[in-house]
């Protein structure tokens, strides 16, 4: 582990070069979730290990949220006039497992499935006492062409 | 295994009702024995459910407290679905000559907000704006047009047929023919879904009687028959709302579980399925479930609906009273609606909405949060 990491209390730590996310693996089916679950959904174990997911996948499918998410539970304090559509998708990594997020650095027209992505994370709004809201997203990589 | 028979079918105008949610709830018990020429004392057991509206046994304060036993029922999409399957197996057990389910619901306006907490889901999940269900339904058929190359226009043609369908339904809500080119144009909620290819959260109620075939004759010289009715949840692999992650796994779906196990319990397939009533939640959803229930394979949708074949008038009519599309989703209503549309189409009693050719097999579909499905086979 990198000790440039800043630990996250959410399931993901950022560094200036990119974000991980962290997962679990059951350990009798190997079967990956995340966020990190304690139980298998898969086979119903009950023993997991922790897991960073790789830093990079490609896009699986995308979507657009156009208007403000429902609040709660969207915590972002913006009005619905000045809140800024943003892009969301599942990106598949190695071994299979689709994670779901907010897409930056693409737009409807320029998002295609297959594209390479990777990892990071953003302040993408403040909540209603003005702390700064963050998450991890998926960025295009740059010179990467589809799969 | 006992069959089982529709005797009575009640409903309630969806959309913006002015009644009271219980009061719509009544209008539909009431309309349901009325068809069945039963009173409320002749019903041995309930089932009931609402999402938004309350528990479903407060009923029992404007039907008479008969001791009935009635069990009130919270799942989602398929809670009709649900209640129906109560009420066939109190039936099936003895337990009642005579059984209703019902399901009633009242929304407002705008997607629904569940909270992470509800749904097992971190905060962070909500949050950040993640939690949103027209989200799923954008990225699911983004996906599915992209891998089965399917032309998007497909989405306008399913939102159009729905408004067409509904102007012969006075129960629906959006009865009015909206043009290709305005629902096409419509602001987009979740890329390629516009507004018009979403339903909307609104009011409705159904009940449904049934009994068992050998008696049905003493209330319906029409009864509808219950050949299948199977209710399935998620298995690892398949693609649901509200999940942050999952590991997708070809030809695994919820709905297709739900669909086979159905036709298998009929001892029927989909060449045998007359009309279908299918979730329709949004255009997309129609297009993904024709072919997850088996009804066509994957990909073959587009030439089925620019061709017609989903039409009232089409070899296999889809959601002939307009679907939740043009009727909304009440989420407590929408299944018993679908058992509603299908018991009228197979009586030969759908008016000017009613599909030709003496249909005799209706396959009813539900799918909601957080990965279930629900699938009725009817037949007369």
């Amino acid at each position: 582990m990198s000790s440039d990491l800043v630990e996250s209390p959410l399931p993901w730590a950022s560094e200036a070069t990119g974000s991980v996310l962290r997962g679990a693996r059951c350990t009798r089916c190997g079967a990956v979730s995340f966020p990190a679950s304690d139980d298998c959904a898969q086979c119903g174990g009950e023993s997991t290990s922790p897991l960073d997911l790789p830093r990079e996948g490609v896009l699986w499918t995308w979507t657009t949220q156009s208007v403000r998410p429902p609040s709660p539970p969207y915590a972002g304090a913006e009005s619905a006039e000045d809140y800024v559509p943003f892009l969301v998708g599942y990106v598949q990594f190695d071994g299979g497992i689709c994670v779901e997020g907010r897409l930056v650095g693409v737009t409807s027209e320029s998002v295609r499935i297959g594209a390479p992505m990777r990892v990071v994370s953003i302040e993408y709004a403040v909540d209603t006492s003005g702390s700064p809201l963050e998450t991890y997203v998926f960025s295009p990589i740059d010179g990467k062409e589809c799969a | 295994m006992t069959d089982i028979a529709i005797v009575g079918v009640g409903i309630t105008p969806f959309g913006r009702n002015p009644r009271t949610v219980q009061g719509m709830a009544m209008h539909a018990v009431r309309g349901a024995l009325a068809d069945a020429g039963a009173d409320w004392r002749d019903v041995q057991f309930a089932a009931g459910g609402s999402h938004s509206g309350g528990h479903a046994d407060n009923l029992l304060g404007s039907l008479g407290l008969t001791g009935v036993p009635f069990m009130n029922v919270f799942n989602g999409c398929a809670t009709g679905a649900s209640a129906l399957l109560a009420a066939a197996n109190a039936v099936r057990a003895g337990e009642a000559g005579l059984a209703m389910a019902v399901g009633f619901d009242r929304h407002g306006r705008g997607s629904f907000a569940p909270k992470p907490s509800d749904r097992g889901l971190p905060d962070w999940y909500g949050d950040a704006g993640l939690m949103v269900t027209t989200q799923f339904f954008g990225m699911k058929i983004q996906r599915y047009l992209h891998l089965y190359d399917i032309d998007p226009v497909v989405l306008n043609r399913v939102a159009d047929k729905a408004f067409r369908n509904a102007e012969y339904n006075p129960y629906a809500w959006r009865r009015m023919p909206v043009d290709e080119s305005v629902i096409a144009n419509s602001m987009m909620v979740a890329n390629p879904l516009t507004k018009y290819m979403f339903c909307s959260p609104g009011d409705g109620a159904v009940a449904v009687l049934l009994c068992r075939a050998d008696e049905a004759h003493r209330y319906t010289s029409a009864p509808v028959y219950v050949r299948a009715l199977v209710h399935r949840t998620r298995r690892p692999g398949s693609f649901e709302v509200f999940a942050p992650s999952f590991t997708p796994t070809d030809g695994v779906s919820v709905t297709a579980d739900a669909a086979n196990a159905a036709f298998d319990a009929a001892g029927a397939g989909p060449e045998d399925i007359d009309l279908a009533q299918i979730q329709d939640t949004d255009s997309g959803a129609e297009v993904i479930h024709m072919a997850e229930v088996g009804l066509c394979a994957h990909g073959e949708q587009e030439k089925l609906i620019l061709d017609g074949a989903t039409e009232l008038t089409g070899a296999l009519p889809v959601n002939t009273d307009g679907g939740c599309l043009a009727n909304g989703e009440p989420i407590g209503a929408s299944a018993l609606r679908q058992i509603h549309e299908s018991v009228l189409q197979l009586r030969g009693a759908a008016g000017v909405r009613q599909i030709p050719g003496r249909p005799r097999v209706a396959l009813n579909h539900v799918y909601g949060a957080p990965g279930l499905s629900a699938c009725t086979i009817l037949a007369r």
